[in-house]
């Protein structure tokens, strides 16, 4: 039995790894990465505010799998065969498979819009991107587009370095995806006085420039800009199975709670995948990294002869964002309405830290606290043991 | 064994950083706040908390970790590097902020020293002593017993 995973970041990793654990056996392995050795994009931030090596993004455990006999082909997966169970390699030829997982992950999405071809504008995603904006002149003015929380870490990264950094948001608060609107305030807050320029409710129209992009079109007004940074989210990067009759939606691969696809025999996670909530039970897309290793671990034990379900997934956030400690378990006001709930939300706060709590029926389904010292205690985690006891 | 962990009182604390320094010591051989596994919590001047692990049971960072980094031995919650992806799942739900970051991403948290923890030798004024773990109530969460909870409640820091 031979087991091929395409994609080598955290989906496809820890995959292998797991199945390594569960006794597959590891030269049964085939993992095919276009980018090796692995890394975690969850440092890039700290790298680059801290000036460090990129090595520091290096992720440990693929020295093991190696050493172990797990097979590497450095290669990109062009063409799937399910018919006859085989992948076409770029460079490696034809392999064949008895199970294979897609982790192929995902892309940065850049909106459709005048003067993103140009020189120095960019996004924030992977090794290259982080090696770009390393060399950013102290000097220079960067425009940020998006304030979710890639964009935000980018952001807060470029103001460590003395950059001048402004923030664009279409919507009314910042990180809209992950707290709600009283923590958003008091985060902005601190952000601008941390001397980070944040423009809520704007509109990015276009890119001005010759070669490099030289302005901004934002709500109307033109402003001067030497580089711009699209952070403006993460869509399911799945050329590889178009057209290939595994189900999908919304441009993501649907998966079962074992993690296969509508497919025998071939599995999806990460980016280029939808999850489970595990509150509602819908399908969503999250482009998070332990959703990622959740499903490979559910698929590696499904691979290795366990029938294995996820309940669904509570998402489990933190993020220190130039200081400012931001927790986030179980749902947001926002996410649980648009998963068709109608919560509400109890906040309470004191001068260094502040904390809401998002109940359904009177039941908690999330939590979410912002705190500015380094006092970061809370009672997430009994929010997040509430919720599996309740929902489960 | 018995079960030992840290047991903490922050009021004890005058910050003389001693343990955080002996902390950092043992594991990089440097001084430097970055690198140890414990904090000196102050606000306004006051000392209002010690933060570090208290290797709960069950734990919820060992619950929430997806990458297989967080895992018990010998009673103790441990982290492997190799593992970590530095997703921060396991910061979100530790009660005691006691997951850090230290240079580029990188986490780390409490690991007793093996059994034998520096900064408990180094602690001039008892905030930091090591006890059997029954001793130490605050210790137990989840399940029936809400412990950590309460006593979160209690000192009013949730
Ligand atoms: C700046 C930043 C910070 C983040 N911080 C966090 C965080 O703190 N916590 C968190 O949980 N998540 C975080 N995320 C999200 C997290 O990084 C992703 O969810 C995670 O990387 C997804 O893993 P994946 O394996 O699905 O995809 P990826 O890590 O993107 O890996 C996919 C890999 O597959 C390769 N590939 C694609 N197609 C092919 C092909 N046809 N053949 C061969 N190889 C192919 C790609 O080159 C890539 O290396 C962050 C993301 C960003 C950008
Ligand atoms: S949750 Fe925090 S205090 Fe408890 S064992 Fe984990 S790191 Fe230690
Ligand atoms: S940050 Fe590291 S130890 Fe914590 S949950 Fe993520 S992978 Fe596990």
């Amino acid at each position: 039995m031979k087991t091929v995973i395409i994609g080598g970041g955290i989906g496809g990793l820890y995959t292998a790894y797991y199945l390594v654990k569960y006794g597959y056996k590891p030269s049964n392995i085939v993992l095919v990465a276009a980018e090796w050795p692995p890394y975690s994009k969850h440092r890039l931030a700290e790298i680059l505010g801290e000036k460090l090596s990129i090595d520091y993004a290096y992720i440990g455990i693929y020295n093991t799998l190696l050493d172990k006999g797990v097979k590497i082909l450095q290669d990109v997966a062009i063409r799937l065969n399910i018919s006859n169970k085989t992948v076409v390699l770029r460079h490696n030829g034809e392999i064949t498979y008895d199970s294979i997982v897609i982790a192929t992950g995902g892309k940065p999405f850049i909106p459709p819009l005048k003067g993103t071809e140009l020189k120095n504008v960019m996004t924030f995603y992977d090794l290259e991107d982080l090696k770009k904006l390393s060399k950013i002149p102290r000097t220079a003015r960067v425009a940020v587009i998006g304030a979710g929380l890639v964009g935000l870490s980018a952001a807060t990264a470029l103001n460590r370095l003395g950059v001048r950094v402004t923030v664009y948001e279409l919507m009314e608060d910042i990180l809209p995806g992950v707290i709600d609107h009283p923590l958003s305030t008091k985060l902005k807050k601190y952000l601008v006085s941390k001397g980070i320029k944040i423009r809520t409710r704007s509109r990015v129209e276009g890119i001005i420039g010759g070669k490099t992009a030289r302005e901004i079109k934002v709500s109307g007004r033109i402003e001067p800009v030497d580089v711009v940074v699209f952070a403006t989210g993460v869509r399911p990067n799945t050329e590889l199975v178009k057209g290939s009759g595994i189900e999908m939606l919304r441009g993501a691969i649907k998966i079962g709670r074992n993690g296969v696809t509508s497919i025998d025999g071939i599995y999806a996670t990460g980016d280029c995948a939808l999850s489970h909530d595990l509150i509602t039970g819908k399908e969503v897309y999250r482009p998070l990294g332990f959703i990622a290793a959740h499903y490979a671990r559910i698929i590696a034990r499904n691979i290795t002869g366990t029938r294995k379900e996820t309940r669904g997934i509570v998402p489990t956030i933190y993020e220190n964002i130039g200081g400012a400690h931001v927790v986030r378990v179980g749902l947001s006001l926002k996410e649980a309405e648009s998963l068709g709930l109608s919560p509400t939300i109890k906040c309470e706060e004191t001068p260094s830290y502040a904390s809401c709590t998002v109940l359904q029926d009177q039941t908690p389904i999330g939590y979410e606290a912002i705190g500015f010292s380094n006092k970061i205690r809370n009672k997430a985690w009994q929010i997040y043991y509430d919720i599996h006891t309740m929902f489960s | 064994m018995v079960k030992h962990v840290l047991d903490i009182d922050p009021e004890k604390c005058n910050a003389c950083m001693r343990c955080v320094f002996a902390c950092s010591l043992a594991r990089g051989g440097v001084i430097d706040e970055r690198q140890a596994m414990i904090t000196i919590v102050v606000e306004k001047g006051v000392v209002v908390d010690i933060a570090v692990c208290r290797h709960c049971e069950p734990a919820p960072c060992v619950n929430v970790c997806e990458f297989d980094a967080l895992h018990v031995e010998n009673g103790r919650v441990i982290l492997d590097q190799s593992k970590c992806t530095t997703c921060k799942a396991c910061v979100s739900v530790c009660p005691f902020g006691a997951i850090r970051e230290s240079y580029g991403g990188e986490l780390v948290k409490c690991d007793l020293c093996g059994g034998d923890p520096e900064c408990v030798k180094v602690c001039p004024t008892g905030a930091i002593r090591y006890l059997p773990a029954h001793l130490v109530k605050m210790r137990r969460v989840g399940g029936a017993t809400r412990t950590v909870y309460e006593y979160l409640e209690i000192i009013g820091r949730g």
